[in-house]
C-alpha cells in the first residue's frame, strides 16, 4: 500500500521563503509535524525494544480516543510533547520506563477529554505527577510511588500514596493547574511544569509564581496587542504558528535569551520578557525558526559537509554550519522587518532604527557570502536568493 | 521553490500503537529517513539576542 504524503506546492514554499505563510500552509507544516511525531515516536518506541504492558495499555487508551476525537488526541500530544520524548528516547533507550508514565498520563487525559473511560498506573517521580494540559500534583512524603488514575464519568480520579484529587479542579496547594494567556486571538500556554519541555539546552526556570506569571501575563498581552498594530501580518502568523512559551531560568550576565527546539514546533523558550516591544520581536523571531523548523520536514536546503562548522556571521563571534547560518538568517531577516514595522510606533522609534540598521548591516554581510556556499541545494539556493530580495527590501520607511 | 513532499509519510487518523506494530513498508522507510533527518541536524538552534551589541 504506497503511503499518503504530506505536500507543498512552489507557491506555499515561496510563501514561507517570503516570511508570510497562509494559515493553510501553518495549517500544512503542523500536520506534517504531528506524522513526524507520530513517527518518530513509534520508531523509537520499536528501537529500545522495551513495549511492555504498561506502555500498550496506554496506547490502546490513546487509540481508543483518537478514534473519538482524532483533533482533541493530536493536541494534546503536541502539549505532552510526544516530539521531544520520541528523541529523548531515541537518543536513550533506557528511558523507556518514563516514557511509559508519559504515555500513561497523556492517556489518562485523553480519556477525559474524549468523554471515555479508563484505568492507567504510572509512576510518580521525584514527588510530582504531571497530566499534560492539566497540571501537576505534588505527592509530599513520597517521592517514588505508583499513581492510579480512573477516568470515569467526565471526571479523572488520582490516587497515589494517601492523596486523592478529583479533576477537574480549582487549584490547592498539592495541584498546581497549567496556565495560559488568552488575548484577543493568541492562545499560548506558559508551559512551566512538564518535564518534556526540557529540550531547549538552557536552564528552564522553575515553577513560576502567582505574582510573576501575571507579570508575564501582562507583557505578553501588551506586546500582542502591539504586534497586531504594528505587524498585523506577522501577529497573524504567531496567532496560528506559536502555541507554547517555556520560562528560562534568568542568565547569570541579566542577557535576554530565547530559543527554539526542532522537536516541539510552535513552542520557544525565553527568559523573562523585558518589555512588550522586546517580547513582541521575540515571538517574531523564535515564530520564524519554527517556520523554518516545519519547511525542513520537506525541503533540503543544504547537503552535509565534512567541516560542518565553517561559516562567519555577524551576529555571533563563533563559526557555524550551513543549517546554523541560514536559520541564523532567516531569523533576522523576520527580525529586522518587525523592527522596521516598529519604525511607526512612537514608544520605539529610536530602538527601532537602531535595531533595524544593526540588522540590515549584519545581514548584508552574510547574505555576501552565503549565496555561493558550496553546500546549498538547487532548492538551497532558490531558497536564499529570497532572502537576498527580502533584504534588499528593508529599506527605511 | 519547486514543490516538495515530506520526509514524514501522512499518518494523520492513524494511532501510535498501529504504528508500532506496523510492519516493513513505505512507513518504515519514512521512519528510517526521519531518524536519519534528524541525526543530520542540529536539535536546537540558539537565538542570543544581544550576543553581538
Amino acid at each position: 500500500l504506497e503511503a499518503r504524503r504530506h505536500r507543498l506546492s512552489s507557491a506555499q514554499l515561496a510563501e514561507i521563503a517570503w516570511g508570510r505563510p497562509s494559515p493553510q500552509v501553518i495549517r500544512e507544516l503542523y500536520a506534517a509535524d504531528d506524522s513526524r511525531q507520530r513517527l518518530l515516536a513509534a520508531e523509537a518506541l520499536r528501537r529500545s525494544g522495551r513495549v511492555e504492558p504498561p506502555v500498550l495499555d496506554a496506547l490502546s487508551v490513546l487509540e481508543a480516543a483518537q478514534r473519538r476525537d482524532e483533533q482533541v488526541v493530536t493536541r494534546l500530544m503536541r502539549a505532552g510533547w510526544l516530539g521531544t520524548l520520541a528523541v529523548s528516547l531515541l537518543d536513550d533507550p533506557d528511558s523507556a520506563y518514563q516514557v511509559a508514565n508519559r504515555l500513561g498520563t497523556l492517556a489518562a487525559v485523553a480519556a477525559l477529554r474524549t468523554g471515555m473511560d479508563a484505568w492507567l498506573a504510572v509512576e510518580v517521580a521525584d514527588g510530582e505527577l504531571h497530566l499534560p494540559g492539566t497540571g501537576t500534583l505534588t505527592v509530599t512524603g513520597a517521592p517514588s510511588s505508583t499513581a492510579v488514575l480512573a477516568v470515569q464519568d467526565g471526571h479523572l480520579d488520582v490516587a497515589v500514596a494517601g492523596h486523592r484529587l478529583r479533576l477537574p479542579t480549582a487549584p490547592t496547594p498539592d495541584w498546581s493547574p497549567v496556565r495560559a494567556v488568552h488575548v484577543d486571538g493568541l492562545h499560548v500556554l506558559i508551559d512551566d511544569q512538564h518535564p518534556g519541555r526540557d529540550c531547549f539546552e538552557q536552564p528552564l526556570a522553575g515553577r513560576l509564581s502567582e505574582t510573576a506569571f501575571r507579570r508575564w501575563r501582562r507583557v505578553i498581552t501588551a506586546s500582542w496587542r502591539l504586534l497586531c498594530e504594528v505587524a498585523p501580518d506577522a501577529a497573524r502568523q504567531v496567532a496560528h504558528g506559536v502555541r507554547v512559551v517555556v520560562p528560562l531560568a534568568s542568565t547569570s550576565g541579566g542577557m535576554d535569551t530565547s530559543v527554539s527546539c526542532r522537536d516541539a514546533l510552535g513552542a520557544f523558550a525565553t527568559t523573562a520578557p523585558a518589555s512588550p516591544v522586546d517580547f513582541a520581536v521575540t515571538m517574531v523571531h523564535e515564530w520564524s525558526h519554527s517556520l523554518l523548523n516545519g519547511m525542513l520536514g520537506f525541503v533540503n536546503l543544504h547537503e552535509p559537509t565534512a567541516s560542518p562548522t565553517s561559516h562567519s556571521v555577524a551576529w555571533r563571534p563563533d563559526l557555524r554550519p550551513i543549517g546554523g547560518v541560514i536559520h541564523g538568517t532567516f531569523g533576522f531577516l523576520a527580525v529586522a522587518e518587525a523592527w522596521r514595522a516598529l519604525l511607526t510606533h512612537d514608544g520605539a522609534r529610536e530602538q527601532a532604527a537602531a535595531e533595524l540598521a544593526r540588522r540590515r548591516r549584519q545581514l548584508g554581510e552574510v547574505l555576501t557570502t552565503l549565496p555561493a556556499a558550496p553546500e546549498l541545494t538547487d532548492q538551497g539556493r532558490r531558497f536564499v536568493a529570497v532572502l537576498r530580495q527580502r533584504h534588499a527590501a528593508l529599506t527605511d520607511l | 521553490m519547486e514543490p516538495a513532499v515530506a520526509i514524514a509519510a501522512d499518518v494523520s487518523g492513524r494511532s501510535l500503537l498501529e504504528l508500532l506494530h506496523e510492519p516493513g513498508s513505505e512507513l518504515a522507510e519514512s521512519m528510517r529517513k526521519l531518524v536519519a533527518e534528524r541525526d543530520n541536524q542540529q536539535a536546537t538552534m540558539s537565538s542570543f539576542a544581544n550576543f553581538v551589541p
